[in-house]
């Protein structure tokens, strides 16, 4: 498995740590290398430049590299599972339930759930969790009853866009400054995650990728097609609702804390199988993962101009990041959409 | 001989079991191990259908299909992996797979969750590859190959899966007369050296009558009829299946011939 690509893992590998470097060393706030080092061994005297590092940039790079792997994961199963290069983890309207879930919150100042004017990150959290949820199970109930895979993806973006034409009503009828904080919950932030929610944020990343790594057999045969795929031993229906729960969970929980991660989910997977020339899951599984973290933290940096107070909103950053790529790939003659 | 599918009373066509539109008159028939079927007829007289119900991909109206002695439908997909394989008539387009890749795919019922191949895995694949002979195309992508070569791969994958038996839904479609030939002795080749049995169905007549040990001919009135190339030309059954005013079927040198030519 590594032997032909042993350069390009090495590659993939050895930027990881740089780029966990670099987002601890950049950020608003200049802090030298030295107190940094000794903040990681304990013996820093600045109380204010620890607090930053411990409590701003570490989970900052957790988050980054939780979401970095679940979204491109996320992303890759729905791309496979549907057939289509244009698949992403937000595909089945899972981003546009967490949205519904938030928009309830936000929108309506809070007075539906009774803590009026009290929205605070945690109920964010649970509300985008419910709204994702909701979306998820009907999806899932949706494929246990259709058979046509097609069908499903076509019901899901019909879901998406019925909650997006609701959140559209609620965005219509609500104050400026309640607007303004869903938009910039839509816009998504790696900020702002405390350790306990990147405990929480961890447990479900790990059941989506654990779940996602049972499918790599799977995956590869539904490439040949599902009569194939059965004919070589997989039930189909089983695994089918085994990539649409793990995706689900994988996409929801980040969205619940993040808010919807854009770009990444699409163009990982595809710059892997360009890259390492192959579409064989047990190959891209690894790369999609660590690819996508590395170009999370990369966006992260970005977003956190270094040595200014701004932070620019991270799915600006992805897009911005991520397009340049995908013409080059294009100009470059390399076709992707027949990479599936 | 022994007897490795038993078919009783079947009855093949769509819809719910008691409410299902047959399309075909019951069958009733046994295939030994090592016995090469041709199954031919018409367009649209169910010989999909007829595949389709023996590889359990469509549930029969009523009647059993009996593989080793236990009914088809008390296997699981895991355990008919390993008695049955299938080379599709459809087009498969794969992105960036390699032919050794997708031969080993055919391993996936044998091997773990993480699809390690075993260095027999790899024996049984690189073997499955000579046989077919494209054990050069190894490394090359799958969708690059030609017609023919990608229809030998994919026969190749089906041999991987060792399954005792083997179907093949019109597997010599898009092709040219050598590789359909080719094939065609690959297949027969199959049941005789390694004793799998063989069902393709096939609009190559001229090739089934040189090749089959058995045909399985669809009639104008929808019913199996089930016999060796030489009772069938004899019995003469293949006037009466493929009667039109153009052609006419000449017993003597066993081909169809244009009847504006004679």
């Amino acid at each position: 498995m590594l032997g032909n690509h042993l350069n390009k893992w090495l590659l993939l590998l050895g930027c990881l740590p740089l780029l966990i470097g670099a987002n601890i060393f950049l950020g608003s706030v200049d802090i030298p290398v030295i107190e940094i080092i000794d903040v990681f061994f304990g013996n820093s005297t600045n109380l204010a430049w620890k607090t930053i590092i411990i409590e701003s940039r570490v989970p900052r790079i957790l988050t980054a590299i939780l979401c970095g792997a679940a979204i491109s994961i996320s992303g890759f199963q729905m791309q496979v599972l549907f057939r289509n290069p244009l698949a992403g983890p937000y595909i089945l309207g899972i981003s546009s339930g967490a949205s519904l879930g938030v928009s309830l919150l936000v929108l309506t100042g809070g007075w539906l759930f009774g803590i009026h004017f009290m929205v605070q990150d945690w109920s964010i959290a649970l509300a985008a969790t419910i709204g994702a949820l909701f979306i998820l199970l009907l999806v899932f109930a949706i494929s246990i009853r259709v058979k046509d895979i097609m069908t499903v993806l076509i019901v899901g973006i019909m879901l998406g866009a019925l909650t997006t034409a609701i959140i559209g009503i609620m965005q219509y009828f609500s104050a400026s400054d309640q607007l303004k904080s869903f938009v910039i919950w839509t816009l998504g932030s790696l900020d702002g995650v405390n350790f306990n929610e990147i405990f929480i944020l961890s447990i479900a990343v790990i059941v989506g990728l654990v779940l996602a790594f049972t499918q790599i057999k799977p995956l590869n045969l539904l490439l040949m097609g599902e009569t194939y795929a059965k004919s070589m031993g997989i039930s189909l229906s089983k695994s089918r609702l085994i990539i649409i729960l793990s995706a689900g969970i994988l996409a929801g929980s980040v969205t619940a804390f993040c808010g919807p991660i854009g770009f990444i989910g699409i163009v990982v997977p595809h710059l892997c199988r360009v890259w390492f020339q192959t579409s064989n899951s047990r190959i891209l599984f690894p790369a999609i993962i660590i690819l996508g973290i590395n170009i999370l933290l990369l966006s992260d940096c970005i977003a956190h101009l270094p040595f200014s107070d701004l932070v620019l909103p991270i799915n600006s950053i992805t897009a911005i990041l991520g397009i340049p790529i995908i013409f080059w790939m294009v100009l470059g003659r390399k076709k992707i959409s027949t990479n599936l | 001989m022994k007897e490795r599918i038993k078919i009783e009373n079947l009855l093949i066509g769509y819809g719910s079991r008691a409410n299902g539109c047959a399309i075909m008159a019951p069958i009733s028939t046994e295939v030994n191990d090592g016995e090469f079927i041709c199954l031919i007829g018409e367009n649209g007289k169910g010989k999909s259908t007829l595949l389709k119900t023996l590889a359990g991909n469509l549930p029969p109206l009523s009647g059993e299909v009996l593989i080793n002695g236990n009914a088809l439908s008390s296997y699981n997909n895991q355990a008919l992996a390993k008695e049955l394989s299938l080379v599709l008539t459809d087009k498969i387009s794969i992105g960036l797979i390699t032919v050794f890749d997708l031969v080993a795919f055919g391993r996936y019922p044998f091997t773990n969750w993480m699809a390690s191949l075993s260095s027999v895995d790899k024996a049984i694949i690189d073997d499955a590859l000579k046989v077919c002979g494209v054990e050069g195309l190894a490394n090359r992508y799958f969708s690059n190959l030609s017609d023919g070569e990608k229809q030998k791969v994919l026969i190749a994958r089906a041999i991987a899966q060792q399954t005792p038996i083997v179907l093949l839904d019109e597997p010599l479609n898009h092709l040219d007369l050598i590789n359909k030939v080719e094939i065609f002795c690959l297949l027969q080749n199959l049941c005789k050296t390694s004793g799998k049995t063989i069902i393709i169905s096939t609009h190559q007549i001229e090739l089934a009558l040189q090749a089959a040990d058995r045909l399985w001919l669809i009639t104008n009135d929808y019913k199996l009829s089930i016999s060796s190339p030489d009772e069938a030309i004899s019995s003469g059954l293949f006037e009466k299946a493929f009667k039109s005013d153009k052609v006419v079927f000449d017993s003597s040198s066993k081909t169809f011939l244009l009847k504006s030519s004679i």
